[in-house]
């Protein structure tokens, strides 16, 4: 057979390294694209909030929650490379009509909230520059909107990526603020707990905002649209867990900075213009400046990303044609959906009188309060061996995810507790 | 439908039977003879054999706290909408355990993607309908339509027939069974006399299309039950991941049947994208003639005029009249992939003309090739690019470029379809994409 054997050796000249290294570059991204668009306003808000309120006495949170968010992000990663599907889709498939259904009401009535709160992100930095939000905040939804239906998302998505880079100036901020060291370290380590309603609200808002429940259907859903098989996942779950850091780290200096900044002075953040003032150690008078241009970003990227990732579960939960190349004819209800949301969004911010800040944090709020359900359906289909074979969670990953089920459900609880019967608190 | 048959339940009062949904049935408690409940209806079990045309349910799956158990259609004696009873005892149902392999409708087929096959799409199955035909209770349609997922959601209630609720503020889409494909693996075990394999029917391009909407595992138990012909064509119209992962999923001794059968330009297209063992063996495993075309046309480029070619053309000798080589092709003109230009070519194979069918046609029987041919005609050296290719034939509006090696001897064509799938390839705009 010497043809075969002349064909073998074409199809080693073939692939190769370049096919391999095409082949890591296009698993690459899922992760460190939903690690970004976390770090959306509603996070940059809910962080700069927890610094300045709380000093670094929240810091200790970030490192269990860290931990949630890889286990978590993990699992919806191999959900999408094993199964070869949605979270909605599995979801509907295994658990019926009736629990997807209202399931995914309560996503879209979270995920309405997180797209008003990237609004509001986006009107709070263009009122730094003295642009009304009238005026901001049509022109931003009539930008999204029309980025994604009609133009080229991919390409301003690296645009979008490139630009989060600007998160890199909390960490030296943080550094140029001098915090004493020896005191975040600590912080960092020791578990510090209160009993009153706005700490309660602060920690259930920092879980929510760093493992928000979009996200999970979003990750998975780009896996599953990547076509990750089980092969590829191993390299695909480093840029998952590689994401997740990168989220946290940046989340960690925000802290720091506003702890460093803010919180001695008192300052409560009403506004952008006294979150800026954390970038203002590195940047000096730019500070504001600096501020916006991330903020505006980060509320634009997520905006493009969230409203579309909500209305694409959706339809796919509830067998709804989906995908933004269809015809109004062929996915009336995605389409809608998706519009529905950019207005209604971009409609509650021009409410007169709605407070920016306020809104942003309490749509982190409502992630964190929806987050158990949807862990709950994951955990139980992760450990499904008919749907995941050998993938199935370990012990380590079982104890974590339900854990974290278990401690937002109990958060939550107190919550309503200390929100019914408020003097409990005050003691 | 009120006839009481001795071994039929009773079912539907009324003079219209409008069929059963499963979901009016799913949760609902059934009584036995003494009016004692039994347990509730959690799934219907589909019988596998049948000679109707629908699948026909052969029991009711019912459970009453931890017990699981079957109740044969036989043995129910009512069957209406919150009213079913059985003809047995409670006594006597609660050893018949099911079956590890029997078939169930919400299990199997509730909630899951299934093809509609006229209207070529994967859709979501939200309710199932059920008719009773002379006796049997039968699965006659899927219903996708946003009724369905009403009913499902808030229940039978707010959706009485002809009630408040109008077919035109909320249109029941129903597939019926024969024109729907489902998916679930366990599904095809389902016999009745309507061929189970519907998918078939599709033009391979359609097909391809399905195909790369639904997930791995479906995708490749779908494309396993298409026979060797439609399987080759869909494999085509696919993206080369695809084409890559099922070829990787199938068995090796299908996998080099569908190759085989494919032209060997495609073959070669779809091989170069497999890791070379993988390549290499397959090759191995194909026939003897359709391997060495392939392994000849692997060794070039996939972006030059040789990885594009495809060998299956056909050659007269110059001297060859006209109606002698008319009835050379009347036989093999069924066959033939490329039937539009005829190349002339001498005995070492070197290209010397074109003929094309308008010209063989046109000219008189007794006329040598060599009057009637074009000539002389340009090939292409197997590396050029493919773009100078697709370039050459929209200049000279061409159907075809022949391909020549560096002695001039035609090794393979191009024709305009290789350059326009390169160009467009299909399947694409259809993937599962969120943008």
């Amino acid at each position: 057979m010497t043809a075969a054997a002349a064909r073998g050796a074409a199809a080693e000249a073939r692939p190769g390294w370049r096919r391999r290294l095409t082949t890591v570059l296009a698993i690459l991204g899922p992760g460190i694209i939903t690690a970004n668009v976390d770090n959306d306003a509603g996070g940059i808000a809910t962080y700069s909030i927890a610094g300045a309120h709380f000093g670094y006495s929240l810091l200790w949170v970030l490192l269990p929650v860290t931990l949630a968010l890889v286990v978590v992000q993990e699992m919806s990663a191999r959900l999408g490379a094993v199964t070869g599907k949605g979270l909605g889709e599995l979801i509907r498939e295994n658990y019926g009509l009736r629990a997807t259904f209202y399931l995914l009401m309560a996503l879209l009535v979270t995920d309405i909230g997180n797209t008003v709160a990237e609004f509001a992100g986006w009107a709070a930095a263009l009122e730094i520059f003295h642009v009304p939000r009238v005026i901001s905040v049509p022109i931003g939804a009539a930008v999204v909107w029309w980025l994604v239906v009609k133009g080229s998302y991919k390409t301003v998505e690296k645009v979008f990526l490139f630009a989060c880079t600007i998160y890199f100036t909390y960490i030296v901020s943080a550094f140029f603020a001098k915090p004493q060291w020896k005191h975040v370290v600590q912080q960092t380590f020791e578990p510090h707990i209160e009993s009153s309603a706005a700490w309660l609200l602060m920690i259930i808002g920092i879980v929510g905002t760093t493992i928000a429940p979009w996200m999970q259907f979003y990750l998975q859903s780009t896996i599953v649209e990547k076509r990750i098989g089980p092969e590829e996942y191993r390299i695909s779950r480093w840029d998952v867990i590689l994401g997740c850091f990168f989220a946290v780290v940046v989340a960690f200096f925000i802290v720091v900075a506003c702890g460093a900044t803010l919180f001695p002075k008192g300052i409560r953040i009403q506004g952008a213009e006294e979150a800026a003032l954390a970038l203002e150690p590195l940047a000096g008078r730019w500070a504001k400046t600096l501020f916006a241009v991330g903020l505006a970003n980060a509320s634009l990227f997520a905006a493009s990303i969230l409203p579309l990732a909500t209305a694409y579960s959706i339809c796919e939960g509830m067998g709804f044609e989906a995908g933004v190349d269809k015809s109004w004819r062929e996915a009336p209800q995605f389409l809608s959906l998706y519009t529905f949301m950019i207005v209604l969004g971009a409609g509650i911010i021009l409410i007169p009188g709605v407070p920016l800040i306020p809104v942003l944090f309490l749509s982190q709020v409502m992630n964190g309060l929806l987050l158990p359900f949807v862990l709950i359906f994951m955990c139980l289909l992760v450990n499904r061996a008919e749907l995941m074979g050998d993938f199935v969670n370990g012990r380590i990953w079982n104890v974590i995810a339900w854990g974290t089920c278990v401690v937002m459900i109990g958060l939550t609880l107190v919550l309503v507790a200390a929100t019914v019967w408020p003097n409990w608190f005050q003691g | 439908m009120t006839t009481r048959r001795s071994a039929a339940p009773a079912t539907a009062p009324g003079p219209v039977h409008e069929g059963f949904f499963v979901s009016e049935f799913l949760g609902s408690g059934v009584l036995d003879v003494s009016r004692r409940g039994v347990g509730r209806i959690t799934d219907f079990v589909v019988g596998t054999g049948g000679k109707s045309p629908f699948p026909r349910v052969s029991g009711l799956l019912l459970r009453d706290g931890f017990e699981t158990f079957v109740l044969p259609w036989e043995d129910v004696a009512i069957f209406q909408r919150r009213n079913v009873r059985t003809r047995l005892s409670r006594e006597d149902l609660l050893h018949r355990a099911p079956h590890q392999d029997e078939v169930f409708l919400a299990q199997h087929l509730l909630d899951k993607q299934i093809v509609d096959i006229n209207g070529v799409k994967v859709v979501r199955v939200n309710d199932l309908k059920l008719d009773v035909l002379s006796g049997d209770l039968v699965l006659t349609a899927a219903d996708v339509g946003v009724r369905g997922i009403v009913r499902r959601v808030f229940g039978a209630g707010v959706t009485p027939r002809g009630g408040r609720f109008s077919d035109a503020s909320m249109p029941a889409r129903l597939i019926p069974w024969d024109s729907m494909q489902p998916l679930h693996p366990k599904l095809s075990r389902l016999q009745t006399t309507l061929p189970h394999e519907k998918l078939g029917r599709l033009h391979p391009a359609d097909i391809a299309d399905v195909i790369s909407q639904i997930s791995t595992r479906e995708r490749t138990a779908v494309f396993q039950k298409l026979d060797v012909e439609t399987a080759a064509e869909t494999l085509h119209e696919l993206t080369p991941e695809l084409q890559r992962e099922l070829i990787e999923d199938l068995p090796a001794p299908q996998a080099s049947e569908i190759l085989e059968q494919m032209p060997a330009d495609e073959a070669a297209d779809v091989l170069g994208d497999l890791p070379g063992e993988q390549a290499r063996d397959l090759v191995q495993l194909m026939e003897k003639e359709a391997a060495q075309d392939v392994s000849e046309l692997l060794v070039h480029d996939e972006d030059t005029a040789g990885g594009l070619m495809g060998t299956d053309f056909i050659t007269f000798p110059p001297d060859l009249t006209v109606g002698e080589s008319i009835a050379r092709l009347r036989p093999i003109a069924r066959e033939a992939e490329v039937f539009f230009y005829f190349y002339v070519v001498d005995e070492a194979g070197r290209l010397l003309g074109v003929v094309s069918m308008r010209d063989l046609l046109a000219a008189d029987d007794a006329q040598p090739l060599a009057d009637v041919m074009a000539s002389p005609v340009r090939g292409v050296p197997a590396d050029v690019p493919a773009g100078e290719v697709a370039d050459i034939i929209s200049k000279y509006d061409l159907l075809a470029v022949p391909v020549t090696d560096h002695e001039g001897a035609l090794i393979g064509i191009v024709t305009i379809d290789d350059v326009v799938d390169r160009l467009r390839p299909h399947a694409r705009g259809r993937r599962r994409r969120l943008r």
